[in-house]
This record gives C-alpha cells, sequence and structure tokens, in this order.
C-alpha cells in the first residue's frame, strides 16, 4: 500500500470521527429542552410542562422533551423519528400562521400518541405494578397488559406531561353526588302541552328548564350517499313524510342529565362493592374518569353517555313529565336540520362549532345563530344520537318511493349519530352527512366488565337532542 | 437513564442510521419489522443443571406431591438442599421428612419445620433461596405473591388459583417476578417433555398446517377421598379431603384437566374466549365436585376446542389431546399424521421403551434450577394463569349451564376461599352447582 493510499485513509477516519463526533454533538445541543422550546411556539405547553409531574419527578429525576416526545435513544426508531419531528417543526415554524394552530385539539388523545411514543412511557416506567399499586390499578393495568396493542399509556395518563390537572382513573362516584344550585326555584310541575307550540318544559323537583320548538308536519327528499361521498349518485333517495313533533332548541345540557344522575342515583350501584344483588340496573353507574373533561357543566352540552343512557333519560324525562319524550329519528333529525347552505366562514362561525372554529371542546350554545325552525347546533358542537340503527343503506329494503315516519332498519349494531361536532372537519357539518356509534372503539379504556353501559370512556363528542311526541289536539 | 455506558455504540448505531437515513432519503423505508412467527421460550432440556453455589429450597405444602417436588428439586443437579418445611398439618410435615431422610438423607431440623396456616410465611423467611409451592391450588396466589415479594424464586404447581381473583393475583405476581428477574417455572409437565417439545415445534413450522379444532381427554378413574373424623374440624376435614371441594381444588377440571387445557393453549397459541360446558356428579362421597365435564371452548378464530375429563373407577380411561389442523393432526405428544391417517413424521425416542431419558417431573427443575443459576430467568406464570382461567371457565359455564366468556371471567370478582383461615366452621359454599337456576 503506498503512502499517499494510507494518508488518505487516516485523513477520511479522522474525518469519520469528526463527522460522527459533531453528529453526536449536534444531537445532544438538539436535544436540549431550551433548544425544543427555542423554536417551538407554544408557550402554553411549556408553562404546564413546568407544573406537571414529569418536570422534575417524584423521584426527583429531571425529564426532558425528548424523553417523552421520542421513542428511547436506545431504539432503533430515535434518529428516524428526530429527524421527522424536527424537519415537521421547522417547516411549521417558518411556515405556518402559529395562531391558527389548534394546540387543545393536537392534545387530543389519537393525536397526541404520534407524539408520545408509548415505548418512551415504558422505557422509565418499567414495572407496572409496583407493590404500591392500588387494586384498581392493578385491574387497569392486567386490562392494559392484555390489550396492549390497542391502548396507550395516554389513553388513562393523559395530562401527567403538561398541566397539574389530575386525572381520575376510577369510578367517579362523586360525579353522580353534586345537587342543583339551592338558589334556584325547584319546579313542581312540569309543563303542559295544549297546542302545537313552542313551550317550555320544566323538570319537575329540579330547577332545569328548557325550550322545546314546534317541528311542523311536512316532507322531504333524504339521500343517502355512498360513503359520505355527495359527489356520487345517492345509493338511496325516498321522499320522507313527517308528522309534527316537538325539539329542543338545544343538545341536552349537563344541568338537565345531572338532573336525571342525581335523581336515579339512590337506586343505582354506585356503592357497587357494598350492594349484592345483581338484578336489573335501574340507576346510572358512576362515570370512570371525568366524562365532562374539565370543560365545565351547568348549559354545556351533556356529552360521554351511551346510546341506552341516553335512551334511559327520555324514559326517565316522560316519566317524569308526562309526556312521550325519546331521541330522534335519523329522518326527524334531518328534516329539523334543514337543508345545508354553502355558508362562507363568517356565517359558519355564527351557526356551527367544529374544527376550524372550536379550541378542541364544546361550546356553550349562547350567541349561537338558529336554524330557520328555531333549533341552536343542530350541525356542530356535539354529534347527536338518533333513535335509529345504522346501516350503509337503511331503505335498501324500502320498495316505496315515500315512507311516512320511518324509524331505521330493524336490527343493527351500531346507532346513529348525526350533525357532526366540535371535532368535525367542514364537510362533516352537513345536514346529510351520516355517522354511527363506534362501540367498542369508544369504550376501549374502559377496564369494568361488564364495561359500563352508561358511559363512554373514549368518547368526549356525543350527546343528544330530546323529541317530544305530538299526539294531536 | 442509564444511557452513558453505552453511549459510544449508541452514538455509533445513531450515526449509522443517520446515514443511512439520509443515503434512502424517506422516512418509511427503516421499518422492516415482520415478526409473523411465534416467537416461544425453549427450555434448554438439560440433564442436570449446571453447578453453583448452594440452592437452599423451602417446600410449601408437604403433602404426596410436594414430598415428590422436593425430591425433584434434589435430583435436579448439585449443591441443592430442602432446608424448610411447611405444612397446615404436623404429620404431613413429619412424613416428608422421614421421605426425605429415608431418600436423600436429608433431615430439616424441627426448628425449621413449621405448621398452621402462616406456615408458608415462616418458610420464606427462614433464608431459603427458592420455594417449592405445592399446597392445595387454593392458598397459591396468597403464596406466591407472598414469594415474590421476598424476592424468591418459586417452583409452582399447577393449577395456580381456583377463581378468577385467585388468577389475576398469579398474573400481577408473574408480572412483578419479571420485573425483578426471579424465575417462576409451573408444574405443567409437558411444557418440560422433548417429545411435546419437538412435536410443538413441528406444529409451529407448519406440518399440520394451519389448526382448525382440538380435542382432548382427561379421562381418568377415582382420586381419592377421606371421610370426615370425629376429632377434626370442618376446616382440617375439608383440606384433608381437598381433591373433593371445589374452593381448595378448583374442581379437577382445573386441577387435573388443566395439563391438557394448557398443552391445547400451547398449541394453538392463544386462550379461549368463550365456553358452553356441562357436568354432573353421581359417584363422588364428599365434597361438592363433579365427577365429569365436557366444554366446547372456542378460540377467536371459530376454532372450537372440545374438553372433556372425567374421574369415575370402571370406565374408559384416556388421557390424550388431538389437535387437527388442514393439512393433518397430532397427538401432541410424539407424532404428526396426515389427514390419511398416515405417519408423517414421529419423535425419536432413541429407546426401545419410548422414553424420555429424564422423567419430566426431575426436568422441570433442571429447568428451573439452571434459569436461575445461568441468570436467564424463566417465567411460566401467565401461561399457567391463562391456562387455569380456561379451566375455571369452563367449570364455571358447566356449574351454570351458561355460556361464559373470558372477558367475563378475567373481571369477576368470584372468589371461593373462606375470608380467613382458621380450624372450625368453614365459611364457603359448600352445595353441589346445579345449572340453569
Amino acid at each position: 500500500m503506498s503512502l499517499k493510499v494510507k494518508i488518505v485513509g487516516v485523513i477520511l477516519i479522522l474525518l469519520l470521527i469528526l463527522l460522527y463526533r459533531s453528529i453526536e454533538k449536534l444531537d445532544a445541543y438538539t436535544s436540549r429542552d431550551s433548544y425544543c422550546i427555542s423554536c417551538h411556539v407554544h408557550t402554553v405547553a411549556d408553562e404546564s410542562w413546568k407544573k406537571s409531574t414529569h418536570y422534575i419527578a417524584q423521584t426527583g429525576q429531571e425529564i426532558h422533551c425528548v424523553d417523552c416526545h421520542l421513542p428511547p435513544k436506545e431504539s432503533s426508531e430515535y434518529s428516524q423519528s428526530k429527524i421527522k419531528a424536527g424537519s415537521k417543526d421547522l417547516y411549521t415554524y417558518y411556515f405556518k400562521d402559529h395562531a391558527k394552530i389548534n394546540w387543545k385539539e393536537k392534545s387530543e388523545i389519537k393525536n397526541a400518541v404520534r407524539f408520545t411514543p408509548k415505548s418512551s412511557c415504558v422505557n422509565c416506567h418499567q414495572n407496572l405494578f409496583p407493590f404500591e399499586l392500588s387494586e384498581k390499578g392493578k385491574k387497569a393495568h392486567l386490562y392494559y397488559r392484555r390489550n396492549e396493542d390497542k391502548l396507550y399509556c395516554i389513553n388513562c395518563h393523559s395530562g401527567v406531561g403538561h398541566g397539574g390537572r389530575k386525572a381520575t382513573y376510577e369510578q367517579n362516584i362523586s360525579f353522580m353526588k353534586r345537587k342543583n344550585d339551592e338558589n334556584k326555584e325547584v319546579y313542581s310541575d312540569s309543563a303542559i302541552l295544549k297546542r302545537f307550540e313552542n313551550y317550555i318544559e320544566t323538570i319537575p323537583g329540579s330547577s332545569v328548564s328548557f325550550e322545546m320548538i314546534a317541528i311542523p308536519a311536512g316532507s322531504f327528499e333524504m339521500k343517502i350517499y355512498p360513503d359520505n361521498d355527495m359527489e356520487r349518485k345517492p345509493v338511496s333517495q325516498k321522499t320522507i313524510k313527517l308528522a309534527s313533533f316537538f325539539m329542543a332548541e338545544v343538545e341536552l345540557t349537563w344541568d338537565a342529565y345531572r338532573a336525571f344522575l342525581t335523581d336515579v342515583e339512590s337506586e343505582g350501584r354506585s356503592q357497587e362493592l357494598e350492594a349484592n344483588d345483581v338484578d336489573a340496573i335501574s340507576g346510572a353507574t358512576p362515570p370512570w374518569g371525568d366524562p365532562s373533561q374539565g370543560w365545565g357543566m351547568g348549559q354545556r352540552p351533556a356529552i360521554s353517555m351511551t346510546w341506552q343512557a341516553a335512551t334511559m333519560y327520555c324514559k326517565w324525562l316522560s316519566k317524569k313529565t308526562g309526556k312521550i319524550y325519546r331521541l330522534p329519528t335519523e329522518a326527524e333529525w334531518e328534516y329539523a336540520c334543514g337543508a345545508s347552505m354553502d355558508w362562507d366562514s363568517e356565517e359558519s362561525n355564527r351557526r356551527v362549532i367544529y374544527r376550524d372554529n372550536s379550541i378542541g371542546k364544546t361550546e356553550l350554545p349562547v350567541n349561537m345563530k338558529a336554524n330557520a325552525l328555531g333549533l341552536v347546533n343542530m350541525l356542530g358542537n356535539v354529534k347527536e344520537f338518533c333513535s335509529d340503527w345504522y346501516a350503509e343503506n337503511p331503505f335498501r329494503n324500502k320498495m316505496d318511493s315515500v315512507l311516512t315516519n320511518p324509524k331505521g332498519p330493524a336490527k343493527g349494531k351500531e346507532r346513529v349519530v348525526r350533525g357532526g361536532s366540535f371535532r368535525s372537519k367542514k364537510k362533516q357539518v352537513r345536514s346529510d352527512y351520516r355517522e354511527s356509534t363506534q362501540h367498542d372503539e369508544w369504550l376501549k379504556t374502559d377496564p369494568q366488565m361488564p364495561k359500563s353501559i352508561w358511559w363512554y370512556s373514549d368518547c368526549r363528542d356525543v350527546g343528544f337532542r330530546l323529541v317530544c311526541e305530538w299526539e294531536g289536539e | 437513564m442509564e444511557t452513558k455506558k453505552n453511549k459510544r455504540r449508541e452514538f455509533l448505531k445513531n450515526a449509522g442510521s443517520i446515514g443511512l437515513f439520509c443515503a434512502l432519503g424517506t422516512a418509511g423505508l427503516l421499518q422492516c419489522e415482520n415478526r409473523k412467527e411465534r416467537d416461544y421460550n425453549y427450555p434448554p432440556l438439560l440433564k442436570k443443571a449446571p453447578d453453583g453455589s448452594l440452592l437452599k429450597a423451602g417446600l410449601i405444602g408437604c403433602g404426596y406431591r410436594g414430598t415428590g417436588a422436593a425430591l425433584n428439586f434434589l435430583n435436579a443437579g448439585s449443591n441443592l438442599q430442602i432446608t424448610a418445611l411447611g405444612d397446615v398439618f404436623k404429620d404431613r410435615v413429619e412424613m416428608c421428612n422421614s421421605q426425605l431422610k429415608e431418600r436423600k438423607d436429608i433431615e430439616v431440623p424441627e426448628e425449621k419445620c413449621f405448621v398452621g396456616f402462616d406456615a408458608f410465611e415462616k418458610v420464606i423467611d427462614s433464608g431459603v433461596d427458592v420455594v417449592i409451592l405445592a399446597t392445595p391450588p387454593n392458598f397459591r396466589p396468597e403464596h406466591l405473591a407472598a414469594c415474590v415479594k421476598a424476592g424468591k424464586h418459586v417452583f409452582i404447581e399447577k393449577p395456580i388459583a381456583v377463581d378468577p381473583v385467585g388468577v389475576r393475583s398469579v398474573m400481577i405476581s408473574g408480572e412483578r417476578a419479571e420485573a425483578m428477574g426471579l424465575s417462576i417455572v409451573t408444574g405443567t409437565i409437558k411444557r418440560h417433555q422433548k417429545d411435546y417439545i419437538e412435536t410443538f415445534r413441528q406444529v409451529v413450522k407448519g406440518e399440520i398446517g394451519d389448526i382448525v379444532s382440538a380435542n382432548s381427554y382427561y379421562n381418568v378413574g377415582k382420586l381419592w377421598h377421606k371421610n370426615p373424623r370425629a376429632e377434626w374440624s370442618e376446616m382440617e376435614a375439608m383440606i384433608r379431603d381437598w381433591v373433593n371441594w371445589c374452593w381448595l381444588s378448583g374442581d379437577h377440571i382445573v386441577e387435573q384437566n388443566v395439563h391438557n387445557l394448557d398443552t391445547v393453549n400451547w398449541f394453538v397459541g392463544k386462550h379461549p374466549v368463550k365456553a358452553v360446558g356441562f357436568g354432573s356428579r353421581q359417584r363422588r362421597l364428599t365434597g361438592n365436585q363433579y365427577d365429569m365435564f365436557g366444554v366446547d371452548f372456542l378460540y377467536d378464530n371459530d376454532v372450537h376446542y372440545h374438553s372433556m375429563c372425567r374421574q369415575i373407577n370402571g370406565c374408559q380411561n384416556n388421557v390424550s389431546d388431538l389437535i387437527r389442523g388442514s393439512e393433518g393432526y397430532t397427538n401432541c405428544q410424539n407424532t404428526i399424521y396426515r389427514n390419511d391417517s398416515s405417519v408423517k413424521w414421529i419423535f425419536d425416542y432413541g429407546n426401545e421403551d419410548q422414553e424420555l431419558d429424564i422423567s419430566p417431573f426431575d426436568q422441570e427443575h433442571v429447568d428451573w434450577v439452571t434459569a436461575i443459576r445461568t441468570g436467564k430467568p424463566v417465567n411460566e406464570t401467565q401461561a399457567i394463569a391463562e391456562s387455569t382461567m380456561t379451566g375455571i371457565m369452563g367449570r364455571v359455564s358447566a356449574y351454570t349451564g351458561k355460556e361464559v366468556t373470558w372477558e367475563e371471567m378475567m373481571n369477576s370478582d368470584l372468589y371461593l376461599s373462606p375470608k380467613h383461615y382458621h380450624f372450625g366452621q368453614v365459611d364457603v359454599d359448600k352445595a353441589v352447582p346445579i345449572p340453569g337456576l
């Protein structure tokens, strides 16, 4: 080997070492918290991190951005993820409008899992069953162990990295105990229906009232599109004739829902370990965690109850008021919603709470423009249950072109939900956009068995709107 | 985070992947994970455990099987000792000690022989390194939890519990043992038999194709029973007659048939998701167990597994398994058959008697001690917990006549033992279960 080759070889090796060293230094430099924060524009996230248990852990260990937001350094995905995340951040930093970034949405579990790898959680938290773990914790972690492919740590432990909000990992019994405001009038009677006109319902024994809008009988064309693709030819089109009915002006509020919870709670098994009788469940059981998500309750729409719970609510209210309350049929819902206009964004903002104008949570139904019938938030805010079973084409076996008061398929697996929510894209908040419940998905992290029939553990944007039947003069 | 010592190696690895990343210029291409193949931890199956420092074992449960397990442990290699005995009954401890004396010339001194319901704690605290659990099954979850808490390696006889509460406790102990690097081996001997293991290898290789169904039989004669005596309290009478009481044994579908349930779960590679079963009792003289069970288990891919077991004298006996695949079938023990019943493969025992060189009862202890001495922990807890739960699911279905799901069992609060153990009246359900109520 000639001297030249040797020299070139040595220089190459030195250069390689230099390159490695530089990359190593670069990696260390770009892994510092200050580096992350320098480019990241979410001051809220920085502040909330400092309040969390993952700023300085109980053990005294310091935890850095990259410890949670990149895979463990030992893993083969580390470099790849780092380059990917870094490039994305740089792009966002230079080319995106920071004010328009929806941080709340990004922190939702389904998005957060993309930049909070599970492998990083378990890299530090290797023993899921420390001796001091509570019985409930054991049960929940055992459930996780057996469903690891479906679950992420942050499904339950959201908020451990940012913010001081302590998540509830157990049956939230106190949720059922909250009482109505003592200063408010408690109604002794419900409204009396004499004529077919709007009325204010008052729930006896509570201080809850809400307006019911008279929806006059009529007909409309109902089109079922394949895969909700309104550009394509409908798979079914029917003329729907509907009788008159009443529909609640707004989505059912937490105030109204909690009147039910507190009323039936005593009959339920809120202290389920005390009660050994396993006969019919008469009242709602406490939720797992906090269904109100800490967003506030009051006049905000009630969310996360199951379809069965919503149906049970209607039965309860019917008994309380002597009327026939129920969920709307899909046809009634669409009829009452009215055709969606091609609103500009300003008009949309006045009428619809959806992805582009929400901050990742429900809103109070105030100052929102009602539709032609006087109904508020038919589109957006929360998805609304209908009474029908869901089918891709609910009119598949119907020969007639005109259907009167259709009630949907006789059987099914999921129920219809309509109207989209604060999380929906613009194209999903239309009167003809159809969705269904996702039973398994919405109960994914509920470790109870049987899983709750009252509360969805993993759906925070479904609620319902009451319909009251009108039986004529 | 202990990253410093490996920093250079890591750095090289990272640098390498950065280079590769740049070269490919795209993110998705680095993913080359393709783990479809079944990974299974095959035991090394040595004839003797490697030499090592003295291992002192405590035996909890000094009956016939416990004494047997202690002898198997002593056969497993050199420098192994039994240094403490525990049982609820004094005569059992004495009998075990005399057996050890007679067969192995070992005598556990009186101060290391413990009697009573708290004997297990005393054995664990007596300075032992490892513990053999061979009491009736209902006691094992509590005993295992205590062993793991004390950092002891455990040999735990099958089944490991009698009810879902117990199974879950064992699952958690297993997880903890895993985190602590403890070795837990269970008494499901087939997983330590070379013939079964080699047959399993054939099945994993696809020699019978995809599994389509399974049958197993544990049809044997009566085990034994003991009539109550005037001088015994109800508790003593029950424990001495434990193979006839569900709260102690889990009934024989769990206690004995778990061998077959474990074999089929092992070969199929998962646990069933549902069971519909029946059973009955005609011949038993004591206790509240059934004499026979027939259960249709269902795996999640619609594979049915019919498992029958019976303990009545004078009937057709059969202890075997049969797993059928799309391209043949196997007895799980030593033979692969084609669909036309011709033999495709047979395990070579290398002797005329068709016997393994080493008793599987010894082998499981050889494997256990090997794991401890080589620092390569083995943890069979989850597998036996699942097989035990499979039996419990079948039993509950037979007792009630209803379909029972795995999820129901995993979340069931069924707990059969009395709240407190003491010699007196026993506060448990003693009725023979009647289905359809």
